[in-house]
């Protein structure tokens, strides 16, 4: 059903990586623990703001850089998998600008263990679970280190970092909506391709999905709660 | 426009290749069409299958190859390497009919590359591709063109039948100003087959490619005796059902009497089963093995099944 094996999708990894990919990384690597003591020291309006649109540049840059730059070659369906990373963009966007004007900010604290695990998943993971695999099928470990999917230049880490960014904050369903479809279809790539690790993301989206209905306060908005979203 | 010379090279190849192998016409049954062929190296002792295109002389190995995702590897030079070794084994052993697509990804500018690399293989080629878009197909031909480097395609089909009428009409014109040879259609996984029939049954095509293998025999029942009443070619793909088929059944033993059909492996089961239906013109797995390459070039030499033999096949099949 995909145009690509396990293989080719590495080894398009690799080369997108080595040109211009690693800049991306590492840009994130240095802004995301400046962005994790924001939010511990002041979990206000601000912090989400910067929070969401530091994570609508990753789906803007994995849009533009990796489907429409990169994997438009391979794959035709990359054209619309990009749509649906700038629409996620828009989204995450917008939120941000409410978030401002309505003050809203962080979620209680409740949610914040399994954003935790969350993150970790999709920050290092796996980008080492794609480094080890590689490894395994014999590759040196610049190079296995270059096919790693990273948060920020491939789809699947970025995801996982919003589904735990979205358990932190206010947000209108709608965005779960790009992330959750994003995570059934790795899941379907992860049966087509023989890919063990892609398993994860649908699994991380089941639970972030439950576990984001069960506290919400409101239904319709998950975690729009009484308080006007405040910070409780 | 074709360029005439390195077609007429290229009948003249082809005609050789025929008469060398002519004598054993014989020994393969009574299907029509069926011809033997000889390898590049034009060995007596190295004969295989070719298959008449109907309403023509001109015949093809009866085993083609596939670049559905095999071939789709960009730049990255190891994957481009190992993926031009297996082309050259499949010209070395005989082989000339490669499809592909521009749904492909970069399998079209790959095999362009390699075309590069092996230029004393290109009187060889049967080049075949597809038009793929809803929009005016010419400019997307042309790409293709000149992703293969090519003056000319052998074989333009359109993909999945996708915007078919306007297409078929432009691949006509293409073939009355001799800028392609032959012209098709296509259909993949066993879909929208009836609407395949009435194409066949009302349009003039000189190829039909459709997917058929040793499990999915719809085909038989009306596609196949319809293409062979109308004179047109048949295109097997999904000869595998993309590798599911060894998936399924390579841990079970081949029958007693596979030597009987002149089976050695599994490939060449599956294969021989496929391309001794008289209907059939030519099968097109895809590999990214040399080793794999080897065993279905493989099958389309030696003992070549009856109906009868093809019959039993399937049922061993099915009761495994």
């Amino acid at each position: 059903m995909l145009p690509y094996s396990r293989e080719i999708l590495f080894s398009v990894f690799q080369s997108y990586q080595s040109s211009y990919g690693w800049l991306i990384v590492l840009f994130y690597l240095g802004l995301l623990p400046g962005l994790w003591w924001l939010i511990r020291a002041a979990p206000g309006p601000v912090a989400r703001f910067w929070a969401l649109w530091v994570l609508a540049l990753a789906w803007a840059l994995v849009g533009q850089l990796f489907f429409v730059k990169t994997f438009l070659d391979y794959d035709f369906l990359a054209r619309y998998e990009a749509w649906l990373f700038f629409a996620q963009t828009l989204g995450l966007l917008w939120a941000g600008g409410w978030g401002l004007r309505s003050g809203a900010a962080f979620r209680a604290p409740g949610s914040a263990w399994l954003s935790g695990v969350m993150c970790c998943i999709g920050l290092l993971g796996l980008p080492l679970w794609d480094f080890v695999a590689q490894l395994n099928a014999g590759q040196e470990w610049p190079a296995a280190l270059s096919a790693a999917r990273w948060f920020g230049t491939a789809p699947g880490p970025t995801v996982v970092v919003t589904f735990a960014l979205l358990l932190r904050v206010r947000a209108h369903w709608l965005l779960w909506v790009l992330p959750l479809v994003w995570s059934f279809k790795a899941g379907l790539v992860a049966y087509w391709l023989g890919l063990t690790s892609d398993y994860s993301l649908l699994l991380v989206g089941v639970v972030a999905a439950i576990f984001a209905v069960i506290n919400t306060p409101h239904p319709g908005w998950i975690g729009v709660g009484r308080d006007s979203g405040r910070a409780k | 426009m074709v360029n005439e010379s390195s077609r007429a090279r290229r009948r003249f190849l082809s005609h050789c290749r025929n008469l060398v192998a002519g004598g054993a016409i014989a020994r393969l049954g009574a299907f029509s069409g069926l011809s033997l062929g000889a390898s590049s190296l034009l060995a007596q002792d190295d004969r295989f299958l070719s298959k008449t295109i109907p309403g023509g002389e001109e015949s093809v190995p009866s085993v083609g190859m596939g670049t559905w995702i095999t071939f789709n590897v960009g730049e990255n030079e190891t994957l481009r390497k190992a993926r031009l070794e297996v082309l050259k084994t499949f010209f070395e052993l005989g082989g000339q009919l490669v499809d592909s697509s521009p749904m492909y990804g970069t399998a079209e500018a790959v095999m362009g590359y390699f075309m590069e690399q092996l230029p004393e293989q290109e009187s060889s080629l049967f080049s075949a591709t597809k038009v793929w878009t809803r929009d005016e197909g010419r400019p997307q031909i042309r790409d293709s063109l000149d992703l293969w480097g090519l003056e000319a395609f052998d074989l333009l089909q359109v993909h999945n039948l996708v915007n078919w009428r306007e297409h078929l009409a432009l691949l006509r014109d293409m073939k009355e100003a001799g800028q392609v040879r032959y012209i098709g259609v296509t259909t993949s996984h066993g879909r929208r087959h009836g609407e395949l029939e009435e194409i066949l049954k009302e349009e003039p095509l000189d190829f039909v490619q459709l997917t058929y293998n040793i499990v999915d025999r719809e085909a038989e029942d009306r596609l196949l005796p319809l293409a062979q009443d109308r004179g047109v070619a048949v295109i097997a793909n999904r000869p595998y059902r993309q590798k599911q088929l060894f998936h399924r059944y390579q841990s079970e033993p081949l029958p007693d009497w596979a030597d009987e059909v002149g089976c050695t492996t599994w490939a060449d089961f599956f294969l021989k089963f496929i391309i001794s239906h008289p209907a059939l013109t030519c099968a097109i797995p895809a590999t990214t093995q040399v080793e794999h390459m080897r065993e279905n070039m493989a099958a389309m030499r030696g003992v070549i099944p009856d109906a009868r033999q093809r019959e039993r096949m399937a049922q061993y099949v099915q009761s495994l």
